[in-house]
């Protein structure tokens, strides 16, 4: 067919071809994954130095790396690292897991309070459990010990919190509420009918679950696993609290050892070295997560037929089950938080007895100066609204330009969203010092201010914000997308048309669990904090670094009594959003 | 009305890259309902996705009304939002977070002039009658059965009242019931606006019963254009004709060709024995064809009748199949078997011996 | 009668007006005086020990309101310890960045290193306060004004710890008895005396140093006593200061003491000093002023770090050297001039302090 001639429609203007909202939404996820990328390339050069940045004389080294290989103390700070870490593992999922059971799986009594109290107690800061923990079984002044040693006469005491062991068990309880959730969501997405099989096989019930539940969930509790092992391999402040006067040190606590020298600048040559190889074992281990992620049965995505998962009665069982949660909740979570209070009242902590009651009081409450309370919790607010605020804004672009914008190499800006969650957040930290110190003073001067803290704290977070929104976007069937499209709407109003209000739910979630997570962070300002930019978490820290026990306890519980109203509204969202409730 | 010239398109996917159209060009006029019609890859979305403008062809010109909305020679692309154009989608893509009424109005925001809220409100309501919605405008759209909510996307599409209408399999998720009932009530909401339509399918009835012009489509070009009953009479390739509706293929050689271009008459040899037959234009003489003959063409005849009927042919019946208004046949003859349609009353069993008769005006000979 | 009224009338009137302005102020200080009105803040940046942390802030504001006349606002925010403070500073300067503090307190171990590399301000502090600061307070080419002697020893816990008054020579905490008993510092605070001595030397120490590590029962820093009265470290070999059983919170109370050993009695001066990048310096001038001035040796430096400056006429820290030389004890007086004449003492004593951070 000869092509007919065609008429050009004169009467529409000749406009620049360029969608501007594509535009923002790249800018943003570039300049995010940008940020992630400078602070990673700061301690790879880092790395590499020999002295002091922004001495004169600064010279450059592969020495680090050798002496990384041959010192003895960096095998027994992994060595220790390793041993943490596979206890915290056990003591979490050996606890978790059977609760999540109990609570998905059986017809165990008021479930939501299970969760609900498992989400209050994941939000308790891990330095303020290591206190009370500290005070119950420390070798000499724990008051376990003292008790224990009391009854039976014995001259030396049977626990000691301050050893590897100890910390790990301490850490474990910490962890086990992000534990309980990601396996109870685990439990809670698997078919029925896969357990209904092995029963019409004639299993028992105790095969079946071995057979074939075990097999089945086993990519997801490995998931799990792989998730809280990233989180416990970072941990700063149990490891603080409780083995640093102990010289017993773990990955955390010897970079910031290695910070704080006794003389002389800090050696950030071989902190940066040691980052570089942690960073390497953690994409490894995120690359097999992801493995083990595209193996897992493909779960399915939320569409309206919601699996009745098979509730297997308790009967008589229920009564030590319910024991069994309790006792959990009382001992890892309350029992703790009552030695806080003890540890609060006195000037210096001592055995229950007549003269310490004499001495109970509310002067460590009191010598917490009110100016510095009031800046401290003004700049932990700041930091609540806005960085969720930005690390969601950024997540939403991110995943936009993965999932929707069509441009090739996207893929490059999920692995960059995702990195900053292998890197110990200690070691972002200095990074961002550093980078702030020398090279941003003259384009932006952010050293010593809130802003450096909102921006390092942002890119912390990138990593949650981005599989939140990933995830969520996933679930939107493009064509919505495109039926917007043909109706009329430009990138940007299909945007806010379509795609906030269906992402919605999970943003606010997000930024919620976000601004809570901010509200308790202490690893990243302990390194930024340098002057009226401290966070109320910095106060504490400072406190218990200080060895003033009763003063941090103090800070402690305010902190705890502050965030009673954000755990409402986060509460009241994560119960309309579902994630609070088994279906 | 649109007006597509040598499109090309090619998906660069992970693993290969696929041709999915290959040089598709076609006309609709105003006001026509044009189909496009094919299995599964042979590219008959993704050309209707073209005209959208939700995919970026490599090669070609598409034009709907004056306007160039793709050519790639001029570096010219129109997005899909500035096309006035509305489209069906399969999966109806309904926005679950707005309600009946608020997904229908979508398309009258983002139209220039906007109209006021008023006029907004009767274009809605006229739109929600159309469809025979009434009464349901305030309803949360994902409280809609599966055929209300393909009825809502057809309101959307048309209530800024485009100048083309794309639909993208609407009906492929609906019930064999509400299908029937939908096909006439789409081709009668089509007819009264008096909009151009562009449907796409790769159901045959479909295409047949609401098609002005339907476009067969295989590998990603069109092999036959023309009107339902030329497609289904006079199909021009053994796959045309496999496809629209069942046909029964006989094969065999050609032994003798009468007749000018148009209307050919043919000898051929079977294994049935020799038929007769029509015959398209490009068949030769001596060469290897293929009869097709429908089944519901096929007639019974009395065994005994007096004279010898041209292409009649005698077999056993293997398997019947009562469909209450007609009785679905599979006979064996000569070692092919003939698929058969008859009437319902037609006492046969299994082994029974019948005759047939092949009409000569309804065997169609092709080149294999 | 009368007349007497009137008189300690007239005497206390004349004291009231004295006591608006106590100090003399020489043309130098109004200086200073005046652009302290102008920076109108002050920062301090130290750990929760030093001159009372955020309290002794408060006491400091209020005295220098009184003192001087001046409305500062003075802040407190929780720092590192000496030597990472030293570092960091020291790095905001090289960065081109204001101070984070602007009076940088520490020992001579931690300020001499930076003497000659521009960190600190060069102030004329006898000049200032004359009559009051003597010109052998200022230190280091006038850097650094001494405000505080320490008088470390044991820290103690008087009731869990109650072996410690037994100890006469540093040799006896080697005994079996004590294993796991007690703590040190990880900058082996006050053991470079012992590097410098005849009787100890560089090898001797350094084996005494070996065997303590695997004495101790785990580190603590300078602020710890807290964790002393607690019972969890019953003991310090050897502490910073030597005087956290002064200050208010523990003074009477029969909790803590510091028991100093003949063979390691050392006096060792805290100094204060201007970071030369301040960004508020007259702020902090005015506040070495008020530490150096009778009111805030007393209401600062002695209730609320532990002693104060003994080279004060009437000086509690004077008091207690004068009572033990009586005894026999030979104090070695550890300033900015000794660690600067004792260079390979500085070395040594980072080496030491290698040892006991690991295990």
């Amino acid at each position: 067919m000869t092509a007919l001639p065609v008429t050009l429609d004169i009467t529409r203007p000749v406009r620049w071809n360029i969608d501007v909202a594509r535009v923002f939404a790249i800018s943003i996820a570039v300049l995010a994954c940008l940020a992630v990328a400078v602070l990673l390339v700061t301690i790879l050069w880092l790395s590499f130095t020999d002295g002091t940045p922004g001495d004169p004389q600064l010279g450059y080294t592969l020495g680090h790396y050798r002496e990384i290989f041959i010192d003895s103390f960096t095998y027994r700070v992994l060595w220790n690292t390793a041993l943490f870490l596979v206890i915290t593992l056990i003591v979490a999922f050996a606890l978790a897991l059977p609760m999540a059971w109990l609570v998905e799986r059986t017809d165990f009594p008021g479930k939501p309070i299970v969760f609900t109290l498992m989400t209050v107690a994941l939000l308790i800061p891990g330095f303020a459990v290591a206190l009370g923990w500290l005070f119950l079984l420390h070798p000499r002044i724990g008051l376990i010990n003292q008790a224990v040693m009391a009854l039976f006469g014995l001259s030396a005491a049977p626990f000691n919190i301050a050893t590897i062991v100890g910390m790990g068990i301490v850490e474990g309880l910490s962890l086990t509420p992000i534990t309980f959730i990601m396996t109870s969501v685990v439990l809670r997405s698997m078919d029925p009918s896969l357990e209904e099989a092995a029963a019409m096989s004639g299993a028992k019930p105790w095969q079946a679950v071995v057979r074939v539940t075990l097999r089945v969930l086993w990519p997801g509790l490995l998931a799990a696993a792989i998730y809280v092992s990233a989180i416990c391999f970072a941990a700063f402040d149990v490891p603080a609290i409780l083995g640093l006067t102990n010289r017993i040190y773990t990955f955390s606590t010897y970079v910031f050892r290695q910070l704080t020298p006794t003389e002389g600048p800090p050696e950030y040559g071989g902190v940066a070295t040691l980052s570089m190889i942690m960073l390497v074992i953690a994409i490894a281990m995120s690359w097999a997560y992801r493995v083990v992620q595209r193996q897992a049965p493909r779960y399915a995505v939320v569409t309206g037929k919601a699996y009745r998962p098979r509730i297997h009665a308790l009967g008589p069982a229920k009564a030590p089950a319910i024991v069994f949660v309790v006792l959990f909740f009382l001992v890892s979570q309350a029992l703790p938080l009552v030695m806080l209070g003890w540890a609060a009242a006195l000037p210096y902590l001592q055995t229950p007895s007549v003269e310490a009651l004499a001495q109970l009081s509310l002067g460590n409450f009191r010598s917490i100066p009110t100016e510095l309370l009031v800046r401290s919790i003004t700049n932990t607010a700041i930091l609540m609204v806005t960085v969720p605020t930005i690390t969601m804004a950024a997540s939403l672009a991110i995943s936009w330009v993965i999932l929707r914008a069509g441009t090739r190499g996207a893929a490059v800006l999920d692995f960059f969203a995702f990195l900053p969650v292998t890197v110990p957040p200690i070691v972002f930290s200095v990074a961002a010092l550093l980078l702030a110190l020398f090279v941003l003073r003259g384009v932006a001067p952010i050293y010593g201010t809130i802003w450096i803290l909102i921006l390092v704290y942002a890119i912390a977070r990138m990593s949650y914000g981005t599989r939140m929104t990933n995830s969520a976007l996933i679930q939107v069937h493009r064509e919505l997308d495109e039926a917007a499209q043909v109706s009329g709407a430009g990138t940007f109003g299909v945007f806010r048309a379509v795609l906030l209000p269906l992402l919605a739910p999970t943003v606010l979630y997000a930024w919620i669990w976000i601004a809570l997570l901010s509200f308790r962070e202490l690893t990243l300002p302990v390194v930024l904090a340098t002057g009226s930019n401290l966070p109320f978490s910095m106060l504490v820290w400072s406190y218990a670094q200080s060895s003033s026990y009763g003063r941090a306890s103090a800070a402690a519980l305010i902190m705890l009594a502050l965030m009673a109203p954000i755990l409402l509204l986060y509460w009241l969202v994560a119960r309309r959003v579902g994630i609070l409730t088994p279906r | 009305m649109i007006r597509i010239r040598n499109l090309r398109m090619t998906y660069h996917g992970a693993h290969a890259e696929q041709q999915a159209v290959k040089g598709v060009s076609l006309d609709v006029p105003e006001g026509a309902f044009y189909t496009l019609l094919g299995p599964s890859g042979c590219g008959k979305t993704t050309t209707l996705r073209c005209v959208a403008g939700l995919e970026r062809p490599d090669e070609g010109e598409i034009t709907i009304g004056d306007e160039v909305v793709f050519s790639s020679a001029r570096n010219i692309f129109v997005p899909p939002h500035e096309r006035n154009i509305g489209m069906v989608f399969q999966s109806y893509a309904i926005w679950p977070h707005m309600s009946v009424f608020e997904n229908i109005a979508f398309p009258l925001r983002y139209k220039k002039p906007r109209p006021s809220a008023s006029e907004m409100r009767e274009r809605v309501m006229r739109a929600l009658s159309l469809v025979r919605l009434d009464g349901l405008q305030d309803r949360p759209a994902p409280y809609l059965s599966g055929g209300q909510q393909q009825r809502l996307a057809v309101a959307r599409a048309l209530v800024a009242e485009p100048r083309v209408l794309l639909l993208d399999e609407p009906l492929s998720n609906l019930d064999a019931k509400l299908r029937d009932e939908m096909r006439l009530e789409l081709r009668e909401v089509v007819e009264r606006l008096k909009v151009t339509t562009l449907f796409v399918t790769h159901e045959q009835i479909e295409a047949l019963t609401m098609s002005d012009t339907i476009a067969v489509m295989r590998d990603g070009v069109i092999v036959q254009q023309g009107a339902p009953a030329d497609i289904y009479a006079k199909p021009t390739q053994p796959f045309v004709a496999d496809f629209i509706g069942k046909t029964n293929m006989i094969n065999g050689r050609v032994i003798s060709l009468s007749g000018g271009n148009g209307s050919r008459q043919a000898s051929v040899e079977t294994a049935l024995g020799t038929l007769q037959c029509r015959a398209e234009d490009g068949v030769a003489n001596g060469e290897a064809v293929a009869v097709t003959v429908r089944p519901e063409n096929v007639a019974l005849t009395e065994t005994g009748q007096i004279g010898i009927v041209t292409n009649t042919v005698t077999g056993t019946v293997e398997t019947t199949v009562f469909l209450g208004n007609m009785l679905d046949c599979i006979v064996a003859v000569g070692g092919e078997r003939l698929h058969v349609q008859l009437h319902p009353s037609a006492a046969l069993g299994r082994g029974a011996r019948v005759r047939l008769r092949l009409p000569v005006e309804h065997c169609l000979a092709m080149r294999r | 009668m009368r007349s007497t009224l009137l008189l300690s009338l007239l005497v206390l009137v004349a004291t009231g007006a004295a006591s608006a302005q106590t100090v003399q102020v020489t043309p130098e200080l109004a200086k200073v005086i005046e652009a302290a009105k102008q920076e109108g803040k002050l920062q301090l940046r130290s750990t929760t020990s030093v001159n009372g942390a955020a309290e002794g802030a408060k006491v400091a504001q209020d005295g220098i309101k009184k003192m001087f006349g001046v409305d500062l606002a003075v802040e407190w925010v929780p720092g590192p310890a000496y030597a990472p403070l030293a570092a960091a500073l020291f790095q905001e300067k090289q960065a081109g960045q204001p101070a984070s503090s602007d009076v940088f307190i520490a020992t001579a171990i931690q300020i001499t290193p930076y003497l000659d590399r521009g960190l600190y301000q060069q102030v004329d502090w006898a000049k200032l306060l004359p009559g009051r600061i003597m010109p052998d307070l200022v230190e280091g080419d006038g850097k650094a004004l001494r405000f505080m002697t320490f008088l470390p020893g044991i820290n103690y816990n008087v009731k869990a710890a109650s072996w410690v008054p037994q100890i006469t020579q540093l040799e006896d905490i080697l005994r079996p008895d004590y294993k796991g008993k007690f703590v040190t510092t990880p900058f082996l605070a006050g053991f470079d005396v012992l590097l410098a001595q005849p009787q100890w030397g560089p090898q001797k120490t350094e084996d005494f140093v070996k065997r303590m590590s695997g004495q101790i029962g785990g580190l603590l820093g300078c602020e710890g006593e807290d964790r002393i009265a607690s019972g969890e470290t019953p003991a310090l070999v050897i502490d910073c200061s030597g005087g956290s059983q002064n200050r208010l919170r523990y003074r009477g109370k029969s909790i803590l003491d510091t028991h100093i050993i003949s063979d390691m009695a050392q006096r060792r001066y805290a100094y204060m000093t201007v970071p030369a990048h301040a960004p508020h310096p007259n702020a902090g001038i005015l506040y070495t002023l008020y530490i150096s001035s009778p009111e805030g040796q007393e209401h600062v430096v002695w209730d609320l770090y532990g002693w104060d400056l003994d080279n004060y006429a009437g000086s509690h820290a004077a008091k207690r050297i004068a009572d033990m030389s009586a005894q026999g004890v030979k104090f070695t007086e550890v300033n900015i001039d000794w660690w600067k004449t004792n260079q390979g003492v500085a070395k040594a004593h980072l080496e030491l302090t290698k040892i006991i951070r690991d295990r």
